[in-house]
Formats: C-alpha cells, sequence, structure tokens
C-alpha cells in the first residue's frame, strides 16, 4: 500500500499543527463558533447528540495493521473503546472532546493517518472497490488512481469552500463495487484504443433529498488527463453550483438544471484550457504510485485439498465460507470478508479489542493490510485457502466470523437519532430488530442475496435508496415513521428503490419488513435473487401485502 | 479593518489607500478608489480621463468574463466573499492570475477569516482585509502554517511532486 | 407556553449541558432552570446567548419538558435522547 514520504508526512503533520492552534484560538475566545466550525468541519469533527464525532479518514478503505492498531489506541485512550465503520470506507468515534483532537490528530499523524477533508463542502474521501488488486474481473487496481485524486484533491485551495460535499468513487472493473453511479464523479477503468489506460467518467449521482444516478459525460479519458478534467469539472461547479439553498447545491442538481450535454460543454471548454498544464500526470509519476500498490509476495503452491476437507468436515465454517469469500485472481488465495453485523448486535461498531486482535490476524494471515467496505464490515485481502480455516476460529472467537455478507442480516445502518444531531429517527434498534427476527427467516429458508439499509434521515449515509429494501427514519407528529422503498440498487445495474406507501411506526416496522419478506417467498422463482423477483413481479403484490384494501398514491 | 499586503516578498501589515464608491457617489480625486460591476459597465467610457488608480469590486456572483479586455485598465480587482462558505472568487482569482495574466493586486474583501487567506494567496489573492482587532503577526503567520502542497495553484510554490521529481533527478545524478 | 428548560453543549467536551436558574450549566437536566413563561423564557435565552458568545457553551436552545412526578423530562424523543444517552448498547 501507498507509504508516506518526508513530503506527504509533512503536510498531514503541518495540517495537524495548524489545527492544534485552531483549537488554541478556538478555546482562548479568539475565533467564534461560526469562524471555527468551517475549520472543524474540514478536519472532520461534528458537534452530535451527546459529543464532538470524529471521522478519521481511511483513504480508499486501505488500511495498515498499523493503522488499525492506532484507531484501536484512540478508541481506547480518547473515547468508549469503540469505533464505527461508515459506509464512505471511513471511521468515526462517537464520544471525543475538542481539546483532545489536537493530540489524536498527532497521533493518527504518526500512524500515516489524519482527518482532512472527512466533512464540509470540499473534496472527500475518494473511496473504491474493497477488492482492488485482487478481484480477477479487474481491468486494472483502480487504487493507484485512488491515490493520485487523494493527493490533487488535499488542501486544494482553489476547491475548500464548494457549494456542497463532494465524494468521488473509482471502480477497476466492470462489475461495480464501488457505487460509483451514485457519486459526484464516478470513474470506471476502461482500456484506450491503444490498451493506455482511462476511465469512462460519469457525474452528478447523489442520494439525500432528490436521489438521482450519475450520468456519463465522457465515453473515455486518458489516465494521463485524469487530474485536468477533475479540475474542470470541479471549477465549472464551484462556480456554477447554486449557493442559495442548502438542499439544491450539490452538482447533481447543476448537471439536471443545466442538462447533461450543456454541463459536458462547459467542462469540456474550461478542460481545453488546462488539459496541457502541469496537471497532467506523468508516467513516472504513476508508475511510482503504481508501484507502491504491487501485490504481496503470494506463495507459489497452496494445497486446496485441505481447504474443500475442512468445508467437508465442518457445517458452519462451510457455511461462512459459502458466503464470505471473494474469489482472488491468483489462484490458492481468497479475500475474505470480516462481518461486523454479529445478528442482533450495532452494524459497523468494532471494538478497540476486536481491532487489535484483527490487526495481528491481517499479519498474520493477510500481509498487514485490511479494507473498509461500504458495507461497513472489513476485508483481508490475501489469504491462503489453506489457512482459511484457522483464521475462520479465530474470526469466530472474537465475533467477526458471522457468515452473512450480502445476506438480509447483513444490515447497512447509519447511527440514527441514538448519536447524529441531524437525525430524525432511530436507526440502530430497527437493525438490531431486524437482524434478529430475519436471521431466523434466513435459517430457514436460505433468502440468498437480499440487502437492507437504514438510514435515520433523509440525507441517507445508509444509502437506502440503492438498498433492495430501504428504509428511510422521518418523524411524524413527534413519533417515529419508517418508509419502506423497495429495488434498489447500488451495482452497475444501479437503481433508486421506490417508495412503496405510507410510513410505519416503530412498532410495525419489523412486522412491515416481514411481511414484504413473506409476500415474495410465496412467489419466488427457485433461487430467485429478492431484487430479481422484484423487477419481475413489481411492486403491487407487496403493495397490496402490506396494506391490502388501503390504496395510497405514490 | 486590517489590510495584509503580500504583493512583496513578505507580508506586512499595510495602509490602504484604496476606497470603495458606491454607485452614483462621485470617485474620489486623491486616492485609488474601486467602483462596482455594473458601475464599470455603465460608465466605462467617462471613467477613462481617470488619473489616479482605478479598481472593480466583483461581487460573489459576479465573473470577469464579461470585461476581460478592460482587465488592463485595473490596478485593482477585489473579490467579495459574502459569508465564509462561498468560495466562488477563488476560481475567479487564480482565473486572472493564470488565464487573463492579470498583474494588479487582486484582493480579498468581506467576510475574510485569516485561516483562509493562505489558500487565496495560493489562488493569486495577493491582498487581504481582515475584520480589524486581529493579531498582526497571527495573521501573517497564517502563510506559514502548510508548506508542503499537492497541487498546482497560481503561486509559485513547489508542489509535492515537483519536489519528488527533482530528488529523483538528483539521485540519478550521483 | 408548554414548560420550556435551555440546554446547549460544552466547548471543551461536547458534553450536553443544562441552564440553572442561576446561570450555572450543569450536565444534570435536574438543576435546569423551569421557564413557564414567554418573557421569562426570553430574558433567560439573551442571557444564555452571551454566555455562549463568551465561549464556553455552544449550540443553545430552548427544550420543551413535561414533568413526570418530579423529574424534567423533555417532551420529543430527540430531545430525550440527547438528555439520556443512546438507547443502544453493544450485544
Amino acid at each position: 500500500m501507498y507509504a508516506y514520504d518526508d513530503l506527504d508526512g509533512t503536510l498531514v503533520r503541518e495540517r495537524a499543527t495548524q489545527f492544534r492552534n485552531q483549537v488554541a484560538r478556538r478555546i482562548s475566545g479568539d475565533l467564534s463558533e461560526n469562524e471555527f466550525k468551517p475549520l472543524r468541519l474540514r478536519n472532520g469533527l461534528y458537534l452530535q447528540l451527546h459529543a464532538y464525532m470524529l471521522r478519521v479518514a481511511i483513504p480508499y478503505g486501505l488500511m495498515s495493521a498499523s493503522q488499525l492498531r492506532a484507531l484501536a489506541r484512540i478508541a481506547r485512550r480518547y473515547d468508549r473503546g469503540y469505533g464505527h465503520f461508515t459506509t464512505r470506507q471511513n471511521v468515526q468515534f462517537n464520544w471525543i472532546r475538542l481539546e483532545d483532537v489536537p493530540d489524536i490528530l498527532d497521533e493518527l499523524a504518526g500512524a500515516e493517518m489524519h482527518a482532512i477533508q472527512t466533512s464540509g463542502n470540499c473534496i472527500r474521501n475518494t473511496t473504491t472497490d474493497q477488492f482492488a488488486g485482487v478481484a480477477a474481473d479487474e481491468i486494472e487496481d483502480p487504487r493507484p488512481w485512488a491515490e493520485i485524486i487523494r493527493q490533487w484533491s488535499t488542501l486544494h485551495p482553489e476547491f475548500s469552500f464548494l457549494p456542497r460535499k463532494f465524494k468521488i468513487a473509482v471502480s477497476g472493473a466492470p462489475n461495480d463495487r464501488a457505487a460509483i453511479a451514485v457519486h459526484d464523479i464516478g470513474l470506471s477503468m476502461r482500456r484506450g484504443p491503444d490498451g493506455e489506460t482511462g476511465f469512462k467518467v460519469w457525474v452528478g449521482g447523489g442520494l439525500g433529498r432528490t436521489p438521482m444516478l450519475a450520468e456519463a459525460i465522457r465515453e473515455f479519458l486518458p489516465g494521463t488527463d485524469l487530474l485536468s478534467y477533475l479540475e474542470a469539472i470541479l471549477r465549472v461547479f464551484n462556480v456554477e453550483g447554486r449557493r442559495d439553498n442548502l438542499y439544491k447545491s450539490r452538482i447533481k442538481i447543476l448537471v439536471a438544471a443545466l442538462g447533461v450535454d450543456r454541463f459536458r460543454d462547459l467542462v469540456e471548454a474550461e478542460w481545453a484550457h488546462i488539459r496541457d498544464s502541469a496537471l497532467r500526470l506523468d508516467g513516472a509519476e504513476i508508475a511510482r504510485i503504481r508501484d507502491q500498490f504491487a501485490p504481496p509476495p503470494y506463495d507459489a503452491a497452496v494445497d486446496c485439498g485441505q481447504f474443500a476437507g475442512k468445508r467437508f468436515e465442518d457445517v458452519a465454517f462451510a457455511s461462512w465460507s459459502a458466503t464470505n469469500l471473494f474469489p482472488h485472481r491468483r489462484s490458492g488465495y481468497a479475500a475474505v470478508t470480516v462481518s461486523l453485523k454479529p445478528v442482533g448486535n450495532i452494524p459497523g461498531d468494532m471494538t478497540a479489542d476486536q481491532m487489535d486482535a484483527l490487526a495481528d490476524l491481517a499479519d498474520e494471515y493477510s500481509h498487514g493490510e485490511i479494507r473498509v467496505t461500504h458495507r461497513q464490515n472489513l476485508v483481508l485481502a490475501h489469504v491462503r485457502q489453506d489457512r482459511l480455516y484457522d483464521l475462520w476460529r479465530a474470526l469466530d472467537s472474537l465475533g467477526l466470523a458471522t457468515p452473512n455478507l450480502m445476506r438480509v442480516t447483513d444490515i447497512i445502518a447509519c447511527p440514527g437519532l441514538d448519536y447524529c444531531g441531524l437525525a430524525t429517527a432511530r436507526s440502530i434498534p430497527v437493525a438490531q430488530r431486524l437482524s434478529e427476527r430475519l436471521a431466523e427467516i434466513d435459517e430457514r429458508h436460505d433468502l440468498g442475496e437480499l440487502t437492507i439499509n437504514i438510514s435515520g434521515c433523509i440525507n441517507s449515509c445508509a444509502h437506502h435508496h440503492v438498498a433492495h429494501i430501504g428504509i428511510l427514519g422521518l418523524e411524524k407528529a413527534g413519533a417515529e415513521s419508517y418508509q419502506v422503498t423497495l429495488g434498489g440498487s447500488s451495482a452497475e445495474d444501479a437503481s433508486l428503490g421506490k417508495i412503496i406507501g405510507r410510513g410505519f411506526g416503530a412498532d410495525e416496522i419489523v412486522s412491515a419488513i416481514e411481511t414484504v419478506i413473506v409476500a415474495w417467498l410465496e412467489r419466488r422463482d427457485d433461487g430467485e435473487r429478492f431484487l430479481d423477483s422484484l423487477r419481475r413481479l413489481g411492486l403491487t403484490p407487496f403493495r397490496d401485502a402490506l396494506y391490502g384494501a388501503e390504496r395510497t398514491t405514490e | 479593518m486590517m489590510l495584509i499586503d503580500y504583493s512583496n516578498t513578505n507580508p506586512t501589515v499595510a495602509d490602504d489607500p484604496w476606497t470603495h464608491v458606491a454607485d452614483g457617489a462621485a470617485l474620489p480625486t486623491d486616492r485609488p478608489a474601486t467602483i462596482s460591476l455594473q458601475r464599470w459597465k455603465a460608465e466605462r467610457d467617462g471613467l477613462t480621463g481617470r488619473n489616479l488608480p482605478l479598481g472593480l469590486r466583483l461581487e460573489s456572483h459576479e465573473r470577469v468574463d464579461e470585461i476581460l479586455p478592460d482587465l488592463p485598465r485595473f490596478a485593482l480587482i477585489a473579490l467579495e466573499f459574502p459569508n465564509l462558505n462561498d468560495g466562488r472568487h477563488f476560481s475567479t482569482a487564480r482565473m486572472l492570475r493564470e488565464r487573463y495574466s492579470f498583474r494588479g493586486r487582486v484582493r480579498a474583501v468581506g467576510q475574510v477569516l485569516r485561516d483562509q487567506i493562505n489558500l487565496m494567496k495560493r489562488c493569486g489573492f495577493d491582498q487581504f482585509e481582515l475584520s480589524a482587532g486581529r493579531d498582526a503577526a497571527s495573521a501573517v503567520s497564517a502563510f506559514e502554517e502548510i508548506s508542503a502542497v499537492y497541487q498546482p495553484a497560481a503561486d509559485a510554490r513547489p508542489t509535492i511532486g515537483y519536489q519528488r521529481h527533482r530528488q529523483f533527478e538528483r539521485a540519478m545524478a550521483t | 407556553m408548554a414548560r420550556m428548560v435551555i440546554t446547549g453543549n460544552r466547548l471543551g467536551d461536547g458534553a450536553v449541558v443544562w441552564r440553572g436558574a442561576e446561570g450555572d450549566w450543569s450536565r444534570d437536566i435536574a438543576s435546569a432552570a423551569i421557564h413557564a413563561t414567554e418573557g421569562q423564557l426570553a430574558r433567560s435565552l439573551d442571557a444564555a446567548r452571551v454566555e455562549e458568545a463568551c465561549g464556553r457553551i455552544i449550540g443553545v436552545y430552548e427544550v420543551e419538558i413535561e414533568m413526570r412526578d418530579s423529574d424534567i423530562l423533555p417532551s420529543r424523543l430527540r430531545e430525550r435522547i440527547r438528555a439520556g444517552g443512546p438507547t443502544v448498547s453493544a450485544a
């Protein structure tokens, strides 16, 4: 993975020192809260319901074992012994004191980590596929490009006060595991006519109040032109994006208002001016960064008979192998998903002890590397198949081996009203109760791939619009009211879920979801995925099951 | 108001000879003055005889594109920040410097936070109006806080990429 | 008017605090001054905003409450969670 040189390290240390001074000036009163707020947001520090929350960046979801240990130390020393992994591959600490943040940032800097631009109206963490570098279907590893984008976007002086937040995702494979269709800029790797590396460029995706799928603005962009093209898009956004209305200031609104053709014209016109500038990437710098993502030294001969044998012997291991393993491009290896969704527990949370233990397992089994996924899980990407059984037993003893990747209990939930100052309803208790109820049903009926995402407010940080079953928690007449959407997908067949009808109270939502599942099981073709059944059947059978004789308008 | 001037080698707190004149008010005869874009467009020809330096003040939604051929007439362009979130003129300043080769003063006015001036400098601003009562030494030290920069901008600061390239060349030469 | 108390967060550690009758800020909602009239509330809010401007407290606002026996209980779910802490815990 990318290792800082002196220059990278200097920037992060300088930024930590700068923030230390800003905190001191705030505490002394030299800076008012109004002046300080944009500064602390640019450093990932929110004031939430109970305390400050610090969002630490995990660039494109990749970290080393020693970085995970640094997070464990911070959880223990400065928080309440746990952290929460997010849908944008970052980590959050919920109980932070402002006074401690300068020391936290210094510790993070020591581990080549930071909280730069994890919040605020600036370019956020550029995310990618959790199986980058090991997926067999990859055109090329997207991570070097994500690192190139990270550097270019860090403390970019022109784009530090954008109309709104800005999120970029890069996918290296035709199977989109990076949700590029719902990002402000989505980059999908392509090969050019001469076999050169390049990207198809998408703009204007995003969820929240007005969910939209991105539109393609360029079929092929050569890799050397990546930064100049991004700069052109950001400049058009910075200048033309709306500043008068918080709910209409994302780039998706601008693209929709101008129309994609007019938007493209503006970008291409701007790009023509800067295409041949210092932003043009040279082969040497691309190579230098690519070299840092070279595969680890894989072993030559791996006995896969062992793995088959263990699956035969141990039913629980077989069950986990069937769900939580991803085929590796290197024969004899597998990419392991470490589930942070034990049934009935808080999705995405991990204790400091678990972090330390997993760091040791990463060192022992996976060349010291851990990835964070969009589903609030973790990945050990380089595991020998003949060691999977031992790894599984270790994970199981830590409560990290729930065999549920992409299944109904692999629920994505934002912190919701239990933690977040923006929330309108709680999401975690719904996730916990649903998980328990649906685990039973899954056990009996083998529901297969079925994603459920629960957002505690319209900002949709849990990406409920792109879940097979999405739940949005609102407040109606002083009580929590949960709206259900069906049929979303964040993969290359991206679609936005449709609202199925009136919302359900906190005491109704679990049985409502159960009703949906039962209605599906009655009509499911053999082994069919929920999403496919839904696309085949439409919403009517589900509406009828939920609302019966009531007719609701959409 | 405290004016920071960084149009020379070092930033200093400076006296301000400039004044902004409202539309309709007479221009002073003893000092340089800025006028609004609207006024420039309306009175353009009438202002050519003026001996004293003239400046332009742009609101956050206004663009220089409309008056490109006139840029050499202005000794100073003031770009207004109506609040701490509106970053449009970071782009305007860069265009003035990098695309239109504007050589006069580019001044940040309005809601300008000491913690933004380093970023503004990188975009081509060379004067900054901070609210009065601020600590001058602290303001000036804002420019030194981040020396390592990744991306090229309107300033001449060598980027991290450039420094790496030089290190590589030096290593190759030995 | 419904009964109101005044709340904010402590600057240094973000802790939820409640404004008492003497203008003291405490983590315990039981010590919050209860306001029954618009006038009382307005006067306290003015004072609280001055305290906010002086820097130790941020995000001052008013919260509607009801009395349960002798306990002060925020009316809205959000405010109850804010006062009482998360309703969830790790299994």
